[in-house]
């Protein structure tokens, strides 16, 4: 899979608007939510999802990239979003750098499994 | 040299176009009364990797793991029941490790004198041409390959 195969321009956002760690990752799936149709249990979902997986370690990689993500049943496929921070955000990274570049991905409970 | 093919490998990876690939083998061994096994490698390498660069924790790889470790085992079950079909045997065989590398040793110890694969992806960029393991299992395979284009006739073609 292709990150261009599951990326179209409303899935990208420069610059973000919010500055704290929290905010830029509803930023993020507000984005995607409101590029996708879901309904506000559908948002909350994936929120969660999102927020429950952070809660087990920072996605904070280094040099000033995050890459938030979890699994959902609100998505049947691979779907994410793209958006860059004009301020550095607090997201713990290991190398202590705060992040700008986002990458949120939400994958399906379902797997590839599809064709058959 | 392996003509008409008596050995031929088809590497699953859940694409659509590696579903297209199986047919093609089915098809192929058919005609070739050729020995057929269908074979899907769960990337174990790629998995770790994430880990290590810090973007999965070790419970996510677990469970990411057994996803794929279950895609492989419907996706050989459905190449099994494809074959069937046709009236092809064949042998399915899992593998973890990376794709690639786990791919050459198979080809290797099998004897297989034909490897089909689904699509080569477009390349976008060098690195993207260095990091699919179609590619670099195209570039590294000991014995001939065959790349069957995601093609629905092939598909209608199998279906009638």
């Amino acid at each position: 899979m292709n990150v261009l195969d599951v990326l179209d321009r409303n899935l990208v956002k420069v610059p973000l608007m919010h500055t704290d760690k929290q905010g830029v990752i509803t930023e993020l799936v507000e984005i995607m939510a409101k590029a996708k149709g879901y309904s506000s249990d559908q948002f909350e979902d994936v929120l969660n999802a999102v927020l429950d997986r952070e809660s087990l370690g920072s996605t904070g990689i280094g040099n000033g990239i995050a890459i938030p993500h979890a699994k959902s049943d609100v998505v049947e496929h691979v779907s994410l979003v793209v958006g860059i921070s004009r301020l550095p955000v607090e997201f713990d990274a290991p190398d202590g750098q705060k992040s700008r570049i986002f990458f949120l991905g939400i994958g399906s409970f379902k797997g590839s499994f599809s064709t058959c | 040299m392996g003509v008409p093919f008596k050995q031929i490998v088809v590497y699953l990876d859940g694409s659509e176009s590696s579903m297209t690939a199986i047919m093609y083998g089915i098809k192929l061994a058919k005609e070739h009364d050729a020995k057929l096994t269908a074979v899907y490698v769960v990337n174990t390498r790629a998995l770790s990797e994430l880990v290590k660069a810090g973007i999965f924790v070790s419970v996510e790889r677990d469970e990411y793991q057994l996803d794929l470790q279950l895609d492989a085992d419907r996706y050989l079950r459905h190449a099994s029941r494809l074959a069937q079909q046709k009236q092809v045997l064949i042998e399915t065989v899992k593998l973890e490790g990376t794709v690639h590398v786990v791919m050459k040793e198979l080809l290797k110890s099998s004897k297989a004198d034909l490897l089909v694969l689904g699509g080569v992806t477009d390349i976008r960029s060098r690195r993207e041409e260095l990091a699919s393991e179609t590619d670099r299992m195209l570039r590294t395979s000991p014995c001939p390959v065959l790349v069957v284009r995601d093609d629905d006739d092939i598909w209608l073609e199998f279906e009638a």
